[in-house]
């Protein structure tokens, strides 16, 4: 058998090339770092879910509707024709708004640059829902109501090309259920969600050494582990009597080889996004920034504030070093205002609230508003993503983004109905929606489905042929499989539809 | 647990003495007793005692300030800012994270480890800054004149001892003793054997070890 | 936890083919589910071959038996469905599963679907779970050699161990192992009694830490589920940018409730709140309504005394839940998931109400997928609807769903104030919340989450007894009489506690 350091090298050396990107063998992957799994491993798709809290609404967006299309448009969500742009298949509907709902703050929201910019690769999908409980919602969204075996997306992605990555599957944003583990536990423990919750500080806990300024020798304290790993633990009266205990097993199977490789890819230097200064004093205490932090900065100039730039700049170095196969991103109940706004001190100005609180939950308050706003902040988010993504070469020439998709997942839409011509109204939860994928792996360049113009809620599609079907009603499994077979999952025995109009190459 | 069920009235009496005080002392008796071998639980219920439990416990058996004890870029509570969900802590109105984690993250061990590697470190650095109120990394390595050429076998026991004591909260075996006092020879690499760094180095690592070991993590 | 779900026959209806049904909160336009999917009698025809499993005692399994997250089917349910009537075309009528299914499962006895070295049978048998290797039946009693052996060991593994249980009373109570001297004057103690008693004894101190008590403490933490506080939309001290509710009054009638002598019922009952007047030593007070009515408007409790339902009806819990809906679901899923344990979108705790769901708000809840949870959902969110959320600024209002007729249609204001909750019908939310409070499912909800915190997992087949002996003693008027700390005395002197 190819020993561990051996497959690791060979991996880091022969797969992913001059990317850099670094991939450590993890000792607890054996049994599945088979041949097939480093072929695969060579070459990942990667998955990123940026999550969309609340109700991420495709007829607010991409799927919008003029009122002169729509017959009862004064009382259904029907844009004024003015505001509903065409760019290919898809809508995009740009909003200046001095309010949002009662708030007095101004935004400016754009949708259109990103359609321009990205149609290529964009892809919406309709579909319909089975539960408009957030939570509940939010874990069909990656877990397609456990159309298979109840693994989330992530979960899949990371079994499939995980194995030999430090950390596959990191969970930037947490409590919702976007990152709630499935419910199939029989997969290897690198497989499930690692949570990231503090970009700036978590990198240190990617080695155990680094940074302690007085501590004896790398040498020495490596040589302490090993004692305590091969003699003093083995031989303790506490390890003899408790270690059928599946907390001690999982804790020393995975304190062995696998932390070995996290910390062998000095993933503590190359995922410090915070730059020296007074409140990272990193050089101080021998540590320092990212090569490539200056690139992500500029990419994310609000990092420091802004949780969500925070995570999208440490999702980026996640794939771009070769740590993760997939990462899920997105803002949370937060609200998130523009750095160095104080409330009560003269109202809020232009773009003050960069995020409401709850996210495009806030359209109970004003649907319009708010849905433009966070489209708007997820748009940007993802732009810069994929132009970081696009900057960086993976191997032969391709670039990361060449290998990359970005799902966005969102819990349910939102109602229809508006009061008389109203333009700021709430809206409540809503099963019928779609979803938004953009990736060289996607159908891109298209709408599946339709909007029927009587109620403004979406139809479905020809699985084979994308071909719009009024009166269908694409499900969770369809979703979550046509996702899956993008990212060239193999579903093998899951019975899941093939879902090829989802796919730009059969 | 049993603690010192075995030891003899004598060394009950002299570690009753000691440790009149809450703050832990070294058994002074060096000969610890072996308990007899252990039979393994048929049905295991340990826990993960937490980054905040480990801390206050090793806070007041080291005698350093809990908050002072671990501090990440001389500035981050180590626990409560920087590794407080992957040592299994919860952090409800911000980061909505109502409940701990079930299993330990990868990070997890990694982030132990450098908590414990904090901690050991800290406390051997204020022995020898102020070795009267030392804890640790007693004066007398090397004998009263500190000129012997290896370190004094008694010292090593009673540190291996206090260690023990002070990190587990319990008498040593006497194979743990010679374990730590083995460990000696690794830590020297090459240096000289009465070096008062190697043997700063092997307090720290020693602490180190046990305090990372699975009884100082588990319970 | 593992433990009995009381239900009527509706739970049969669900698990063999809640496939495609919407789980709950449906809204409109949902899709239909074929029904043909449902398999409605497997729980019950479970039992039907194995009556005497120990997870048939109530008559039917829970869908776990089968599946992970239903449809999806763990490793024994794949092996049954293998063997189901293999041949005939999917889905199967029901006549058809009923037919095949003992065969099936006959078939798979002797299989080992979780591979943990116990044929299926072994383990239906044992009342342990066929599809998970960490659930085996255990073999508790030791062999008399390892008696003797043990005993003197750092872990008596045989039988309690006083010292090791009183270590983990100082680290679960106290947040901190005893110190070396305590630790060996305990372990000085000869007397079994006497060291009982120390261990009562640390535990009374601990109670009243505010490692336990306080302010982010344990039981504190062990409110955040049910909570779910949000800074952003806090109000009161250290607001959120949206003040919307202070959430810190339901942690502190949390905290009153569930210490002291005090009525743990008072979580659904209580029609008082509570302010922390000290921090360290922790100490909590009833605030007089005078106080409660001169509250600044973003910390008011606008429900009035007598239509309070302790952790229900606070500011809270309808700022988050409620928010803005005529029929609040949400509100009533998240008070039976926290304080009766039984989360409806698991289909838990289902007890179908004939004629249910009505859908008074127009939402397509009676579509037959949807039924299947809203038949009891609804039932159980009628009481909340006179409480107002965001709209209506939390207040009581007996005439509240005249404001959603405009958005929900004219028949949402027919949607009566009373309501059923567990099989039983009451009038209003007060019934509802005493209904709650005294039964089984609550004390076993209180007991069981500090087993899960105390113990580390939820009881297994073998911990039943002392489980039970626990939550019924929490009920009983002369044991615990709902007295949390008197339970958590005889909790932490359970082999399940002290048993290493």
């Amino acid at each position: 058998m190819t020993s561990l350091w051996s497959r690791r090298s060979f991996l880091r050396n022969a797969s992913l090339g001059a990317a850099g990107a670094a991939v450590a063998a993890q000792a607890s992957q054996g049994a599945y770092a088979d041949e097939a799994a480093i072929e695969r491993a060579r070459n990942p798709r990667f998955l990123i879910v940026l999550s969309s809290f609340g109700g991420a609404n495709q007829v607010d967006a991409f799927l919008s509707r003029r009122e002169s299309e729509i017959p009862n448009a004064a009382t259904l969500n029907a844009y004024p024709d003015s505001l509903v742009q065409n760019i290919g298949e898809f809508r995009a509907i740009d909003l200046k708004s001095p309010t949002i709902g009662a708030i007095p703050a101004s935004f400016t929201a754009n949708q259109s640059n990103f359609v321009r910019k990205h149609s290529n690769d964009m892809m919406v999908i309709t579909h319909t829902g089975t539960s408009v409980n957030h939570f509940v919602a939010q874990q069909r969204s990656i877990n397609g109501n456990a159309a298979w075996l109840g693994r989330t997306l992530q979960e899949a992605t990371a079994l499939t090309y995980g194995a030999g990555y430090p950390i596959p599957n990191v969970h930037l944003v947490n409590g919702t259920g976007f990152t709630e583990r499935g419910t199939d536990e029989t997969m290897p423990a690198y497989v499930y969600g690692e949570r990231a919750p503090t970009p700036n500080l978590w990198p240190l806990s990617l080695d155990g050494y680094k940074g302690v300024v007085g501590a004896p020798s790398r040498g020495l304290f490596e040589k302490a582990r090993a004692f305590r790993n091969e003699q003093l633990d083995p031989s303790s009266a506490f390890y003899r009597t408790f270690s059928g205990s599946q907390r001690v097993k999982h804790w020393t199977s995975i304190r062995g080889d696998a932390l070995r490789g996290v910390e062998a890819e000095d993933l503590i230097t190359k995922l410090m996004l915070f730059p020296d200064s007074e409140a990272m004093p990193l050089t101080a205490h021998g540590l320092k920034g990212s090569e490539i932090g200056q690139k992500v900065r500029e990419a994310f100039p609000n990092y420091e504030f802004d949780p969500l730039e925070a995570q999208a700049a440490l999702a980026f170095m996640l794939l771009r070093y070769g740590v993760s196969v997939t990462v899920t991103l997105g803002p949370d109940g937060s609200a998130v205002f523009k750095k160095g706004v104080k409330l009560g001190e003269g109202g809020l100005g232009e773009g003050d609230i960069v995020n409401p609180p709850i996210s495009f939950d806030f359209s109970h308050q004003a649907n319009r508003e708010v849905q433009a706003l966070m489209w708007n902040r997820q748009l940007m988010i993802a732009d810069r993503l994929i132009t970081l993504l696009k900057s960086e070469e993976f191997r032969d020439g391709q670039s990361f983004w060449d290998r990359s998709m970005i799902y966005f997942a969102t819990e349910f839409g939102r109602t229809r109905r508006r009061p008389n011509n109203a333009m700021t109204f709430g809206s409540g939860h809503e099963l019928n929606n779609g979803s938004l994928i953009v990736s060289p792996f996607a159908n891109g360049g298209h709408v599946l489905g339709g909007v029927d113009p009587d109620t403004m809620l979406t139809y479905g599609f020809d699985p084979e042929t994308g071909r719009p079907e009024p009166g269908r009603h694409m499900t969770e499994p369809e979703v979550y499989s046509g996702i899956a077979h993008a990212l060239n999952i193999d579903t093998s025995g899951s019975a899941l539809p093939d879902m090829r109009a989802m796919r730009r190459s059969a | 647990m049993k603690i010192s069920y075995h030891l003899g009235l004598l060394s009950v009496s002299v570690l009753v003495a000691a440790c009149a005080s809450s703050a832990p002392s070294p058994q002074t008796d060096l000969a610890a007793v072996e308990s007899p071998a252990p039979v393994a639980s048929s049905d295991p219920r340990v826990k993960f005692k937490d980054g905040e439990r480990y801390l206050r416990d090793l806070s007041a058996n080291l005698q350093i300030p809990r908050d002072e004890i671990c501090k990440e870029l001389s500035q981050y509570d180590c626990m409560t800012d920087a590794f407080r969900i992957v040592l299994g802590g919860v952090e409800a109105p911000n980061l909505l994270v109502n409940d701990p984690i079930e299993s330990a993250a990868l990070t997890s061990p990694i982030a132990l480890d450098r908590v414990a590697l904090h901690v050991c470190t800290n406390r051997v650095k204020l022995d020898q800054e102020k070795p009267e109120q030392a804890v640790l990394f007693q004066a007398g390595a090397f004998g009263k004149k500190d000129k012997a050429k290896k370190p004094d076998p008694a010292w090593m026991h009673q540190t291996a001892d206090t260690i023990y004591g002070s990190v587990l909260m319990r008498t040593p075996s006497e194979q743990e003793v010679q374990n730590l006092v083995s460990f000696y020879d690794q830590v020297r690499d090459g240096r000289a054997a009465n070096s008062k760094e190697v043997a700063a180095d092997w307090v720290t690592l020693s602490c180190f070890a046990v305090a990372s070991s699975l009884e100082a993590v588990f319970y | 936890m593992k433990r009995n779900k009381t239900n009527t026959g509706m739970l049969a209806a669900l698990c063999g083919g809640v496939a495609a049904l919407g789980i709950a909160l449906l809204a409109p336009n949902a899709p239909l589910a074929p029904p043909a999917n449902a398999k409605p009698p497997a729980p019950m025809a479970f039992c039907h071959a194995y009556p005497d499993a120990k997870a048939c005692s109530s008559g039917f399994t829970d869908c776990a038996t089968c599946h992970t997250t239903p449809p999806a089917r763990n490793a024994f349910g794949l092996q049954v469905e293998a063997n189901l009537a293999p041949g005939l075309p999917r889905p199967l009528s029901d006549e058809a599963f009923l037919k095949y299914l003992p065969e099936a499962l006959k078939a798979v006895e002797d299989l080992d679907a979780d591979t943990d070295g116990f044929s299926n049978i072994v383990e239906i048998m044992a009342g342990t779970q066929t599809a998970d290797a960490t659930s085996v039946p255990r073999m508790l009693a030791c062999a008399p050699e390892d008696k003797a052996r043990a005993a003197g060991a750092l872990w008596n593994v045989c039988e309690y161990d006083p010292a090791y249980a009183y270590r983990k009373v100082h680290l679960d109570f106290c947040g901190q192992s005893p110190s070396r001297s305590n630790m060996d004057a305990f372990l000085k103690v000869e007397d079994q009694n006497e060291k009982l008693n120390r261990i009562g004894q640390a535990l009374d101190q601990c109670l009243n830490s505010t490692y336990w008590l306080g302010k982010d403490g344990v039981v504190w933490n062990m409110a955040n589920a049910k909570i779910r506080p949000a800074h952003a939309v806090k109000s009161g001290d250290n607001p959120g940018p949206v003040p919307l509710g202070d959430y810190d009054d339901d942690y502190n009638l949390f905290t009153w409730a569930n210490s002291d002598d005090n009525d743990v019922r008072d979580l659904l009952l209580a029609q008082y709140f509570v302010k922390r007047t000290s921090s360290d030593p922790v100490r909590l007070e009833q605030v007089s309504e005078t106080e409660l009515a001169a509250r600044p408007r973003g910390t008011k409790q606008p429900v009035p005394e007598e239509k309070r339902a302790g952790m229900i009806t606070t500011r809270w819990f309808a700022a988050v839940h409620t928010m803005f809906t005529a029929i609040p679901r949400t509100t009533a899923a998240q008070a039976y998931r926290s304080y009766l344990g039984y989360d409806i979108a698991k289909m838990e705790g289902l007890h179908s109400v004939s004629n249910e769901p009505v859908d008074y708000d127009a939402k397509g809840v009676n579509a037959p997928a949807c039924a299947v949870c809203h038949a009891t959902l609804d039932p159980l969110s009628y009481p909340f609807t006179r409480y107002n959320g965001i709209s209506g600024n939390y207040t009581y209002n007996d005439k509240r769903l005249l404001d959603y007729v405009r958005v929900d249609g004219a028949h949402v204001a027919d949607a009566p104030a009373s309501g059923m909750i567990l099989g039983q019908p009451v009038s209003d939310l007060r019934e509802w919340a005493e209904v709650a409070a005294n039964s089984d499912a609550f004390a076993m909800k209180v007991t069981g989450d500090y087993w899960k915190l105390l113990i580390g997992r939820d009881p297994d087949v073998n911990d039943q007894p002392e489980f039970n002996r626990l939550w019924r003693g929490l009920k009983s008027e002369t044991t615990y009489n709902y007295r949390v700390e008197r339970m958590l005395h005889d909790l932490v002197l359970t082999n399940a506690y002290g048993r290493p």
